[in-house]
Protein backbone atom coordinates (compact mmCIF):
# COMPACT_ATOMS: atom_id res chain seq x y z
CA UNK A 1 0.00 0.00 0.00
CA UNK A 2 1.36 3.44 -0.96
CA UNK A 3 0.21 6.88 0.13
CA UNK A 4 0.31 10.13 -1.84
CA UNK A 5 -0.35 12.70 0.87
CA UNK A 6 -1.36 16.18 -0.30
CA UNK A 7 -2.53 15.03 -3.72
CA UNK A 8 -3.99 18.46 -4.51
CA UNK A 9 -6.27 17.20 -7.26
CA UNK A 10 -3.50 15.32 -9.06
CA UNK A 11 -4.33 11.75 -8.14
CA UNK A 12 -1.53 9.28 -8.81
CA UNK A 13 -2.16 5.73 -9.97
CA UNK A 14 -1.06 3.00 -7.59
CA UNK A 15 -1.37 5.28 -4.56
CA UNK A 16 -4.04 6.10 -2.03
CA UNK A 17 -4.40 9.81 -2.68
CA UNK A 18 -4.92 11.81 0.49
CA UNK A 19 -5.85 15.47 0.76
CA UNK A 20 -7.38 17.80 3.34
CA UNK A 21 -9.56 19.47 0.70
CA UNK A 22 -12.55 17.35 -0.43
CA UNK A 23 -12.85 19.52 -3.56
CA UNK A 24 -9.65 17.87 -4.80
CA UNK A 25 -11.52 14.54 -4.93
CA UNK A 26 -8.89 12.46 -3.09
CA UNK A 27 -9.40 8.81 -2.15
CA UNK A 28 -9.19 9.87 1.50
CA UNK A 29 -10.05 13.27 2.97
CA UNK A 30 -7.63 13.70 5.85
CA UNK A 31 -5.76 16.46 7.67
CA UNK A 32 -2.25 15.10 8.08
CA UNK A 33 -1.24 18.00 10.33
CA UNK A 34 -3.79 17.16 13.04
CA UNK A 35 -5.17 13.66 12.50
CA UNK A 36 -3.64 10.25 13.06
CA UNK A 37 -3.41 8.33 9.76
CA UNK A 38 -6.04 5.58 9.66
CA UNK A 39 -3.49 2.81 9.02
CA UNK A 40 -1.78 0.19 11.18
CA UNK A 41 1.83 0.60 12.28
CA UNK A 42 4.25 -0.60 9.59
CA UNK A 43 1.51 -1.19 7.01
CA UNK A 44 2.63 1.23 4.26
CA UNK A 45 5.46 0.60 1.82
CA UNK A 46 5.86 4.13 0.47
CA UNK A 47 4.74 7.64 1.39
CA UNK A 48 4.90 10.58 -1.02
CA UNK A 49 4.69 14.14 0.23
CA UNK A 50 5.07 16.07 -3.01
CA UNK A 51 4.79 19.82 -2.50
CA UNK A 52 2.85 19.34 0.73
CA UNK A 53 5.06 20.03 3.75
CA UNK A 54 5.46 23.70 2.87
CA UNK A 55 1.67 24.02 3.16
CA UNK A 56 1.77 22.87 6.80
CA UNK A 57 2.84 25.10 9.71
CA UNK A 58 6.26 24.11 11.07
CA UNK A 59 4.86 23.36 14.52
CA UNK A 60 2.99 20.39 13.04
CA UNK A 61 5.93 18.92 11.08
CA UNK A 62 7.04 16.72 13.99
CA UNK A 63 3.56 15.23 14.20
CA UNK A 64 3.50 14.59 10.43
CA UNK A 65 6.94 12.94 10.41
CA UNK A 66 6.04 10.88 13.45
CA UNK A 67 2.93 9.57 11.71
CA UNK A 68 4.85 8.76 8.53
CA UNK A 69 7.47 6.87 10.53
CA UNK A 70 4.72 4.98 12.33
CA UNK A 71 2.80 3.77 9.28
CA UNK A 72 5.85 2.95 7.15
CA UNK A 73 7.30 -0.56 7.04
CA UNK A 74 10.95 -0.95 8.04
CA UNK A 75 13.00 0.19 5.01
CA UNK A 76 9.81 1.70 3.58
CA UNK A 77 10.46 4.69 1.38
CA UNK A 78 9.50 8.27 2.12
CA UNK A 79 9.80 10.85 -0.67
CA UNK A 80 9.26 14.56 -0.16
CA UNK A 81 9.44 17.33 -2.75
CA UNK A 82 9.33 21.03 -2.02
CA UNK A 83 10.49 24.39 -3.34
CA UNK A 84 13.91 24.94 -1.75
CA UNK A 85 13.62 28.21 0.13
CA UNK A 86 17.32 29.11 -0.10
CA UNK A 87 17.28 28.82 -3.89
CA UNK A 88 13.88 30.44 -4.43
CA UNK A 89 14.67 33.44 -2.24
CA UNK A 90 17.92 34.01 -4.14
CA UNK A 91 16.07 33.78 -7.45
CA UNK A 92 13.46 36.26 -6.20
CA UNK A 93 16.05 38.76 -4.99
CA UNK A 94 17.94 38.46 -8.28
CA UNK A 95 14.70 38.67 -10.29
CA UNK A 96 16.00 35.64 -12.15
CA UNK A 97 14.69 35.46 -15.74
CA UNK A 98 12.68 38.60 -14.93
CA UNK A 99 10.05 36.37 -13.31
CA UNK A 100 9.85 37.97 -9.89
CA UNK A 101 6.17 37.09 -9.47
CA UNK A 102 6.83 33.47 -10.25
CA UNK A 103 9.62 33.23 -7.63
CA UNK A 104 7.40 34.98 -5.13
CA UNK A 105 4.73 32.34 -5.76
CA UNK A 106 7.33 29.62 -5.24
CA UNK A 107 8.00 31.05 -1.78
CA UNK A 108 4.55 32.10 -0.63
CA UNK A 109 2.43 29.76 -2.70
CA UNK A 110 -0.46 30.53 -4.96
CA UNK A 111 -3.46 32.14 -3.38
CA UNK A 112 -6.37 30.73 -5.34
CA UNK A 113 -7.62 29.01 -2.18
CA UNK A 114 -6.62 28.92 1.48
CA UNK A 115 -4.88 25.54 1.13
CA UNK A 116 -2.44 26.85 -1.44
CA UNK A 117 -0.56 29.24 0.86
CA UNK A 118 2.93 28.18 1.90
CA UNK A 119 3.27 28.29 5.67
CA UNK A 120 6.94 27.56 6.25
CA UNK A 121 10.33 27.77 4.57
CA UNK A 122 11.56 24.35 3.49
CA UNK A 123 15.35 24.20 3.70
CA UNK A 124 16.88 20.92 2.59
CA UNK A 125 19.73 20.93 5.13
CA UNK A 126 17.33 21.35 8.05
CA UNK A 127 14.88 18.82 6.66
CA UNK A 128 17.59 16.16 6.33
CA UNK A 129 18.60 16.65 9.97
CA UNK A 130 14.96 16.36 10.97
CA UNK A 131 14.61 13.09 9.03
CA UNK A 132 17.48 11.59 11.02
CA UNK A 133 15.80 12.61 14.26
CA UNK A 134 12.64 10.87 13.11
CA UNK A 135 14.22 7.50 12.45
CA UNK A 136 15.11 7.70 8.76
CA UNK A 137 18.34 6.78 7.01
CA UNK A 138 19.61 6.23 3.45
CA UNK A 139 18.81 9.86 2.76
CA UNK A 140 19.22 11.19 -0.78
CA UNK A 141 18.62 14.70 -2.05
CA UNK A 142 18.52 16.00 -5.59
CA UNK A 143 17.15 18.95 -7.52
CA UNK A 144 14.10 18.20 -9.63
CA UNK A 145 15.03 17.23 -13.19
CA UNK A 146 13.47 20.16 -15.01
CA UNK A 147 12.95 22.66 -12.16
CA UNK A 148 16.18 22.96 -10.20
CA UNK A 149 14.61 25.18 -7.52
CA UNK A 150 12.52 22.21 -6.36
CA UNK A 151 14.18 19.51 -4.27
CA UNK A 152 13.36 15.82 -4.13
CA UNK A 153 14.47 14.11 -0.92
CA UNK A 154 14.07 10.39 -0.28
CA UNK A 155 14.75 8.39 2.87
CA UNK A 156 14.05 4.94 4.26
CA UNK A 157 12.67 4.09 7.66
CA UNK A 158 15.55 2.84 9.82
CA UNK A 159 13.64 2.14 13.02
CA UNK A 160 10.30 2.77 14.70
CA UNK A 161 10.13 5.74 17.00
CA UNK A 162 7.99 3.97 19.56
CA UNK A 163 4.75 5.25 20.93
CA UNK A 164 4.14 8.90 21.60
CA UNK A 165 4.07 8.07 25.29
CA UNK A 166 7.58 6.57 25.27
CA UNK A 167 8.93 9.54 23.35
CA UNK A 168 7.24 11.93 25.76
CA UNK A 169 8.72 10.04 28.72
CA UNK A 170 12.19 10.26 27.15
CA UNK A 171 11.77 14.00 26.57
CA UNK A 172 10.58 14.50 30.14
CA UNK A 173 13.51 12.47 31.45
CA UNK A 174 15.92 14.62 29.42
CA UNK A 175 14.29 17.76 30.79
CA UNK A 176 14.70 16.52 34.34
CA UNK A 177 18.40 15.90 33.75
CA UNK B 1 4.85 59.49 -36.95
CA UNK B 2 6.79 58.58 -33.86
CA UNK B 3 7.24 55.05 -32.55
CA UNK B 4 8.88 53.69 -29.44
CA UNK B 5 10.26 50.19 -29.91
CA UNK B 6 10.60 48.55 -26.50
CA UNK B 7 12.77 45.44 -26.12
CA UNK B 8 13.05 43.85 -22.71
CA UNK B 9 16.42 42.17 -22.24
CA UNK B 10 17.10 39.86 -19.35
CA UNK B 11 20.85 39.38 -19.55
CA UNK B 12 21.95 38.80 -23.12
CA UNK B 13 20.23 38.23 -26.43
CA UNK B 14 20.45 35.02 -28.43
CA UNK B 15 22.40 35.48 -31.68
CA UNK B 16 19.41 34.52 -33.87
CA UNK B 17 17.17 37.05 -32.13
CA UNK B 18 19.90 39.71 -32.35
CA UNK B 19 20.23 39.22 -36.12
CA UNK B 20 16.47 39.24 -36.56
CA UNK B 21 16.09 42.45 -34.54
CA UNK B 22 18.91 44.19 -36.43
CA UNK B 23 17.14 43.39 -39.70
CA UNK B 24 13.92 44.78 -38.27
CA UNK B 25 15.61 48.02 -37.12
CA UNK B 26 17.19 48.41 -40.56
CA UNK B 27 13.88 48.00 -42.36
CA UNK B 28 12.12 50.32 -39.90
CA UNK B 29 14.53 53.07 -40.85
CA UNK B 30 14.60 52.22 -44.54
CA UNK B 31 10.88 51.70 -45.17
CA UNK B 32 9.48 54.78 -43.45
CA UNK B 33 10.29 58.32 -42.48
CA UNK B 34 8.96 57.68 -38.98
CA UNK B 35 11.01 58.64 -35.96
CA UNK B 36 11.79 55.38 -34.25
CA UNK B 37 13.25 55.25 -30.76
CA UNK B 38 14.63 52.20 -29.04
CA UNK B 39 13.86 51.57 -25.37
CA UNK B 40 15.69 48.77 -23.57
CA UNK B 41 15.05 47.35 -20.15
CA UNK B 42 17.50 45.14 -18.30
CA UNK B 43 16.42 42.40 -15.87
CA UNK B 44 13.05 43.98 -15.18
CA UNK B 45 9.89 42.02 -14.48
CA UNK B 46 7.85 42.10 -17.63
CA UNK B 47 4.89 44.14 -16.33
CA UNK B 48 7.22 46.71 -14.73
CA UNK B 49 9.08 47.03 -18.01
CA UNK B 50 5.94 47.35 -20.14
CA UNK B 51 4.48 50.03 -17.84
CA UNK B 52 7.74 52.00 -17.99
CA UNK B 53 7.84 51.70 -21.78
CA UNK B 54 4.25 52.96 -22.02
CA UNK B 55 5.12 55.98 -19.84
CA UNK B 56 8.18 56.77 -21.98
CA UNK B 57 6.11 56.48 -25.18
CA UNK B 58 3.53 58.93 -23.82
CA UNK B 59 6.19 61.34 -22.50
CA UNK B 60 7.69 61.47 -26.00
CA UNK B 61 4.25 61.85 -27.58
CA UNK B 62 4.69 58.73 -29.66
CA UNK B 63 1.95 57.52 -31.98
CA UNK B 64 2.85 53.86 -31.57
CA UNK B 65 4.40 51.65 -28.96
CA UNK B 66 5.91 48.45 -30.29
CA UNK B 67 6.87 45.62 -27.95
CA UNK B 68 9.40 43.06 -29.05
CA UNK B 69 10.61 40.36 -26.67
CA UNK B 70 14.24 39.29 -26.79
CA UNK B 71 13.27 35.71 -27.65
CA UNK B 72 11.16 36.52 -30.69
CA UNK B 73 12.26 36.31 -34.34
CA UNK B 74 10.35 38.56 -36.71
CA UNK B 75 10.24 39.14 -40.48
CA UNK B 76 12.18 42.34 -41.33
CA UNK B 77 9.06 44.13 -42.65
CA UNK B 78 7.03 43.49 -39.47
CA UNK B 79 6.76 47.16 -38.47
CA UNK B 80 5.46 48.49 -41.78
CA UNK B 81 3.03 45.58 -42.25
CA UNK B 82 1.59 45.95 -38.74
CA UNK B 83 1.35 49.74 -39.02
CA UNK B 84 -0.53 49.51 -42.29
CA UNK B 85 -3.27 47.57 -40.47
CA UNK B 86 -4.21 50.74 -38.57
CA UNK B 87 -5.84 49.00 -35.61
CA UNK B 88 -5.49 49.58 -31.85
CA UNK B 89 -3.41 46.48 -31.17
CA UNK B 90 -1.99 44.11 -33.77
CA UNK B 91 0.46 41.24 -33.56
CA UNK B 92 1.87 38.59 -35.89
CA UNK B 93 0.94 34.92 -35.39
CA UNK B 94 3.06 33.78 -32.42
CA UNK B 95 2.98 30.52 -30.48
CA UNK B 96 3.59 29.98 -26.78
CA UNK B 97 7.06 28.64 -26.02
CA UNK B 98 6.22 25.34 -24.45
CA UNK B 99 4.34 22.18 -25.37
CA UNK B 100 1.64 22.00 -26.74
CA UNK B 101 2.61 25.32 -28.37
CA UNK B 102 -0.79 27.00 -28.25
CA UNK B 103 -1.35 30.21 -30.24
CA UNK B 104 -0.56 33.29 -28.16
CA UNK B 105 -3.89 34.95 -28.89
CA UNK B 106 -7.26 34.34 -27.37
CA UNK B 107 -10.93 34.24 -28.18
CA UNK B 108 -13.75 34.96 -25.76
CA UNK B 109 -16.02 32.17 -24.56
CA UNK B 110 -18.37 34.56 -22.74
CA UNK B 111 -20.97 37.00 -23.97
CA UNK B 112 -19.23 40.05 -22.54
CA UNK B 113 -16.27 39.33 -24.80
CA UNK B 114 -13.51 39.16 -22.20
CA UNK B 115 -14.33 37.43 -18.90
CA UNK B 116 -13.66 33.88 -20.13
CA UNK B 117 -10.83 33.44 -22.61
CA UNK B 118 -9.46 30.43 -24.45
CA UNK B 119 -6.64 29.75 -26.88
CA UNK B 120 -7.64 30.64 -30.43
CA UNK B 121 -7.01 27.10 -31.72
CA UNK B 122 -9.27 27.37 -34.77
CA UNK B 123 -8.00 30.79 -35.84
CA UNK B 124 -7.50 29.63 -39.43
CA UNK B 125 -11.30 29.38 -39.77
CA UNK B 126 -11.81 32.97 -38.64
CA UNK B 127 -9.51 35.00 -40.85
CA UNK B 128 -11.27 38.03 -42.31
CA UNK B 129 -10.92 38.95 -45.99
CA UNK B 130 -8.27 41.52 -45.13
CA UNK B 131 -6.18 38.83 -43.39
CA UNK B 132 -6.87 40.01 -39.84
CA UNK B 133 -8.15 37.79 -37.04
CA UNK B 134 -10.13 39.78 -34.44
CA UNK B 135 -9.21 38.51 -30.96
CA UNK B 136 -10.38 39.08 -27.40
CA UNK B 137 -6.78 39.37 -26.22
CA UNK B 138 -3.27 38.86 -27.57
CA UNK B 139 0.21 38.27 -26.19
CA UNK B 140 2.68 41.14 -26.53
CA UNK B 141 5.86 39.30 -27.44
CA UNK B 142 5.64 41.28 -30.71
CA UNK B 143 2.87 43.86 -30.78
CA UNK B 144 2.16 47.27 -32.25
CA UNK B 145 -0.08 49.36 -30.01
CA UNK B 146 -1.59 52.77 -30.74
CA UNK B 147 -0.59 55.20 -27.99
CA UNK B 148 -4.06 56.75 -28.22
CA UNK B 149 -5.29 53.55 -26.56
CA UNK B 150 -2.91 54.11 -23.61
CA UNK B 151 -4.53 57.51 -23.09
CA UNK B 152 -8.00 56.02 -22.90
CA UNK B 153 -7.26 53.67 -19.98
CA UNK B 154 -5.52 54.67 -16.76
CA UNK B 155 -2.24 53.12 -15.58
CA UNK B 156 -1.12 50.62 -14.53
CA UNK B 157 -1.68 49.23 -17.99
CA UNK B 158 0.12 45.95 -17.36
CA UNK B 159 -0.27 43.77 -14.28
CA UNK B 160 0.84 40.15 -13.98
CA UNK B 161 -1.56 38.14 -11.84
CA UNK B 162 -1.81 34.58 -10.59
CA UNK B 163 -4.12 33.55 -13.40
CA UNK B 164 -3.27 36.04 -16.15
CA UNK B 165 -0.29 37.55 -17.88
CA UNK B 166 0.29 41.28 -18.11
CA UNK B 167 -0.64 41.53 -21.80
CA UNK B 168 -3.98 39.76 -21.35
CA UNK B 169 -4.67 42.03 -18.36
CA UNK B 170 -4.18 45.07 -20.61
CA UNK B 171 -6.48 43.74 -23.33
CA UNK B 172 -9.21 42.81 -20.85
CA UNK B 173 -8.88 46.16 -19.07
CA UNK B 174 -9.29 47.99 -22.39
CA UNK B 175 -12.33 45.89 -23.29
CA UNK B 176 -13.92 46.48 -19.87
CA UNK B 177 -13.26 50.21 -19.71
CA UNK B 178 -14.00 50.99 -23.35
CA UNK B 179 -17.07 48.80 -23.53
CA UNK B 180 -15.41 46.54 -26.10
CA UNK B 181 -14.78 49.49 -28.42
CA UNK B 182 -11.21 48.41 -29.05
CA UNK B 183 -9.80 46.66 -32.08
CA UNK B 184 -7.37 43.88 -31.13
CA UNK B 185 -6.19 41.70 -33.98
CA UNK B 186 -3.65 39.21 -35.22
CA UNK B 187 -2.27 39.65 -38.72
CA UNK B 188 -2.45 36.20 -40.31
CA UNK B 189 -0.02 37.23 -43.06
CA UNK B 190 2.82 37.71 -40.54
CA UNK B 191 4.38 34.85 -38.60
CA UNK B 192 6.95 35.34 -35.87
CA UNK B 193 9.18 32.70 -34.31
CA UNK B 194 9.49 32.15 -30.59
CA UNK B 195 12.84 30.81 -29.48
CA UNK B 196 13.05 27.53 -27.64
CA UNK B 197 16.59 26.32 -27.21
CA UNK B 198 18.06 26.00 -29.80
CA UNK B 199 15.07 25.55 -32.13
CA UNK B 200 12.19 27.99 -32.39
CA UNK B 201 8.45 27.56 -32.52
CA UNK B 202 6.82 29.01 -35.63
CA UNK B 203 3.81 28.19 -37.78
CA UNK B 204 6.10 26.10 -40.00
CA UNK B 205 7.80 24.21 -37.17
CA UNK B 206 4.88 23.77 -34.79
CA UNK B 207 3.57 20.43 -36.05
CA UNK B 208 6.99 18.79 -36.24
CA UNK B 209 7.92 20.06 -32.77
CA UNK B 210 4.69 18.73 -31.34
CA UNK B 211 5.43 15.33 -32.91
CA UNK B 212 8.96 15.43 -31.53
CA UNK B 213 7.79 16.16 -27.99
CA UNK B 214 5.01 13.59 -28.14
CA UNK B 215 7.27 10.80 -29.34
CA UNK B 216 10.42 11.47 -27.33
CA UNK B 217 9.34 12.94 -24.00
CA UNK B 218 6.85 10.59 -22.30
CA UNK B 219 5.26 13.18 -20.03
CA UNK B 220 4.11 15.10 -23.10
CA UNK B 221 2.15 12.13 -24.41
CA UNK B 222 -0.91 13.44 -22.72
CA UNK B 223 -2.10 16.88 -21.71
CA UNK B 224 -3.72 15.45 -18.55
CA UNK B 225 -1.87 17.16 -15.74
CA UNK B 226 -2.21 14.28 -13.25
CA UNK B 227 -0.55 11.89 -15.71
CA UNK B 228 2.22 14.41 -16.32
CA UNK B 229 2.75 14.85 -12.58
CA UNK B 230 2.89 11.05 -12.14
CA UNK B 231 5.58 10.93 -14.80
CA UNK B 232 7.53 13.79 -13.20
CA UNK B 233 7.35 12.12 -9.77
CA UNK B 234 8.34 8.70 -11.13
CA UNK B 235 11.24 10.10 -13.17
CA UNK B 236 12.56 12.06 -10.21
CA UNK B 237 12.32 9.05 -7.88
CA UNK B 238 14.17 6.96 -10.47
CA UNK B 239 16.89 9.62 -10.67
CA UNK B 240 17.10 9.68 -6.87
CA UNK B 241 17.78 5.92 -6.80
CA UNK B 242 21.00 6.52 -8.71
CA UNK B 243 22.10 9.26 -6.31
CA UNK B 244 24.44 8.09 -3.51
CA UNK B 245 23.07 8.35 0.02
CA UNK B 246 24.34 11.21 2.12
CA UNK B 247 27.31 9.81 4.06
CA UNK B 248 27.61 9.85 7.84
CA UNK B 249 30.68 12.09 7.54
CA UNK B 250 28.74 14.60 5.50
CA UNK B 251 25.82 14.49 7.91
CA UNK B 252 28.22 15.28 10.74
CA UNK B 253 29.59 18.25 8.80
CA UNK B 254 26.01 19.31 8.08
CA UNK B 255 25.13 19.13 11.75
CA UNK B 256 28.19 21.21 12.64
CA UNK B 257 27.37 23.75 9.96
CA UNK B 258 30.57 23.04 8.03
CA UNK B 259 28.79 21.83 4.86
CA UNK B 260 25.57 22.49 3.05
CA UNK B 261 23.52 20.36 0.66
CA UNK B 262 22.09 23.40 -1.02
CA UNK B 263 24.28 26.38 -1.58
CA UNK B 264 23.68 29.10 -4.13
CA UNK B 265 26.36 31.12 -5.81
CA UNK B 266 26.19 34.85 -6.31
CA UNK B 267 25.92 34.30 -10.04
CA UNK B 268 22.59 33.08 -11.38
Amino acid sequence: MKLNIGSGGLNLEGYINVDVNPDMKPDLVHDISHQVLPYEDGSIEEVLLVHTLEHIEREFHNFVLYEINRVLQLQGRFVAAFPEFVICSKLLIDNYKGEKQSWERQIFGRSTNSHEHHRCAMITDDFVMQLIEFGFHDIKAKSEITQAHNMFVSARKAYSLGTRETILRKELALDVK
Amino acid sequence: MKTLLAVNTLTSVNVQAYASHLNLFYRMGKDSSDTCMLYNGYRQSIDFFRNNAAKVALQHECDYLMFLDDDVLVPPNTYSVLKERDVDVVTPVVYIRGYPFEPMFFQAHSEDGYSRLGFYRDWKDHILENGLIPCAAVGFSCALIKCSLLLKVPPPWFVTGVAHTEDVYFCVKCRQMLNNQVNICVDSSLHAGHLLDPEFIHTETRDSLRTFYETTVPEFLTERSDVRVQSVVENNIKELEAVPSISDEFLLELRNGKSKIVSVSNET
